[in-house]
């Protein structure tokens, strides 16, 4: 790809750092500083303020790692969590899928990620230690993992269960199967068999 | 299924084309670099959702261009019309459609439309090393099972995610070689029954094949060589959890020779398919025509089992074959070939079709520079 010059060393450097968010390429880098180049004075102060702010109180909540403003996030101050059950999941966002639900009253636990050698992702990398002592010091019952269905997804499973066989906690994870108003035609092998292995009693 | 109408945009050095198919049999004729190869990509690239010749989408567009269109109508066996589309931009965009749905993933496209592609160098299917027919294996059964694709992903995604640590022995330790082996369990084992399940159909249409191609004769048998060892020796029957057993306990003899190598050599990714002419290895002993016999009777193999499984037969695409074989050989294949499949035939010279010009449902086209043409039919 060739690399005109904009004319500007300073919308350059702008450029230049819009294109290091992931999915930005360099062609709608150069939009969004035009965009904001464009747009006065206000948006470009308000914007820079508010990054700076982001950047000096937005952090991971010590216990859990969700985002947060305090030390604490809301869900693990929130005195009606039930802590008995621990939710592990891969990244924040994924807290709020779950919320959005509401269908789980326990706490949660990041990982920040899954494990991945070709990303470079080891269990150093992940909050394992922390969900360890978490599990040693805290009232934990259950440990349920929420994550992905993926190859990565289901190793890392299978590597924190392992990691907590020894703790006494009961670890589960979430079952996967046949969607809520999904055809049996419509589903795969795969997610059939785990549908059936995950199969509960019918209560009448 | 038949093809009715295959449209096309760009692709190669092929400008513009719509061209309506005989159901039975459609040849086209041109010279060496005129693009009627490429045609026959075109159509096989919807059914794979990649080029079978390995290139790059990028590469597909015709030079100076932007986007490529490709389109098939076509008729299942059932009689219901289907369509598929692809849109491929110079920027990497990439949009499948069928029945005018955008699908999210171009492997959901895998299975949909069933092409049989024989090639000159098919002939490495036989004379090559055992991952040409692995792939070969993979290639079948992925076209008749969706599970069987998605457990190859998968398989292969955690192969390479445990290569990688195996890159690094000193530094992999035993517990995270073994949630990728887990994983390798999980999608490798359905591959290795699935192989197994359709070796003796596979073997007994590749060999009725052969006896019809090969006048020199010799029975032709088709042997699967596991990589599991002594572990799979045990194993009776098709049990899914005591394959699964097997598989495990092979992972973990092999585990310190894994470590000693740098990478994963126990696996479905190591079995091997060997082909066999009166007891002896083909691919050693066989000669010239043997060779070429056996890979199209590999090739009608796979025909006969997309038919047998899906109950639909794969459309036939035969590039520039017959100058590779002798005149009772390509009569024999034109015979096996067209009383039940479409035919879309590539060839450079009008003589190896002699013996096709009196069929019934005979279409030609002529294609020069990137065109193709009708060529009137003299009745």
């Amino acid at each position: 790809m060739d690399h005109l010059s904009l004319g500007s060393p300073r919308l350059e450097r702008v450029v230049k750092l819009f294109a290091r968010f992931p999915g930005i390429g360099r062609k709608s880098a150069t939009r969004m500083a035009l965009h904001l180049l464009a747009s006065g004075e206000e948006f470009p102060r308000d914007l820079s303020e508010a990054l700076l702010d982001m950047a000096a109180h937005v952090r991971n909540c010590e216990r859990c790692g969700a985002i947060c403003e305090g030390p604490l996030c809301d869900l693990c101050l929130d005195p009606r969590r039930q802590p008995a059950q621990l939710c592990v999941v891969e990244q924040p966002t994924d807290i709020f899928s779950l919320e959005r639900a509401a269908v789980f009253h326990g706490l949660y636990h990041v990982l920040g990620g899954l494990l991945s050698p070709l990303d470079g992702v080891e269990p150093g990398d992940l909050r394992l230690e922390a969900l360890q002592h978490r599990v040693r010091e805290e009232e934990v019952e259950e440990v349920v993992l929420a994550l992905p269905g993926s190859v990565e997804g289901e190793a890392t499973a299978l590597y924190v269960a392992r990691l907590l066989e020894d703790s006494g906690v009961q670890v589960s994870r979430l079952a996967t199967g046949i969607p809520v108003g999904g055809h049996l035609d419509f589903v795969d092998d795969v997610t059939l068999e785990r549908a059936f292995s995950g199969r509960r009693p019918l209560q009448g | 299924m038949i093809l009715t109408r295959v449209k096309l945009l760009n692709y190669r050095n092929l400008r513009e084309a719509s061209v309506e198919i005989s159901p039975k049999i459609n040849i086209f004729l041109g010279r060496n670099g005129q693009g009627k190869t490429n045609f026959l990509e075109a159509v096989s690239y919807l059914s794979l959702g990649r080029s079978h010749r390995g290139a790059a989408d990028r590469e597909l567009l015709r030079f100076g261009t932007e986007h490529l269109n490709l389109t098939v109508e076509g008729k299942d066996g059932q009689g219901e019309e289907f369509v598929l589309e692809a849109a491929l931009s110079r920027q990497g965009q990439k949009r499948v459609r069928i029945d005018g749905s955008p699908i999210r993933r171009t492997a959901d496209l895998v299975g949909r439309l069933s092409t049989v592609l024989f090639d000159p160098g098919e002939i490495e299917l036989v004379k090559g090393g055992p991952e040409h027919r692995r792939r070969f294996l993979d290639h079948t059964l992925s076209m008749v099972s969706a599970d069987y694709f998605r457990n190859l992903l998968g398989y292969r995604r955690a192969l390479s995610q445990k290569n990688r640590l195996l890159k690094e022995p000193r530094r992999a330790r035993d517990e995270e070689i073994e949630v990728w082996d887990a994983e390798l369990v999980r999608h490798g084992t359905p591959l290795i029954l699935a192989r197994r399940r359709i070796l003796p159909f596979l073997e007994q249409v590749c060999a009725r094949s052969y006896s019809s191609l090969a006048p020199e004769g010799g029975s032709l048998t088709i042997v699967l060589k596991l990589s599991l060892g002594d572990a799979a020796n045990a194993v009776r029957g098709d049990d899914l959890e005591s394959w699964q057993d097997a598989f495990h306990e092979a992972l973990r003899v092999g585990r310190a020779r894994e470590r000693q190598l740098g990478h994963a050599w126990i696996g479905p990714h190591r079995d091997r398919l060997e082909l066999e002419l009166r007891g002896r290895s083909l691919r050693r002993y066989g000669s010239q025509g043997e060779m070429r016999s056996a890979a199209i009777a590999l090739k009608l193999g796979q025909a006969e089992l997309i038919y047998e499984r899906t109950h639909e037969r794969p459309v036939i695409l035969l590039d520039d074959i017959f100058s590779e074989l002798d005149h009772q050989r390509t009569r024999a294949l034109q015979k096996l070939l067209h009383e039940e499949h479409q035919l879309l035939i590539a060839t450079a010279r009008k003589e190896d079709i002699e013996a096709m010009q009196q069929w019934s449902g005979l279409r030609i086209w002529e294609v020069e520079e990137g065109r193709i043409a009708p060529v009137e039919q003299a009745q």
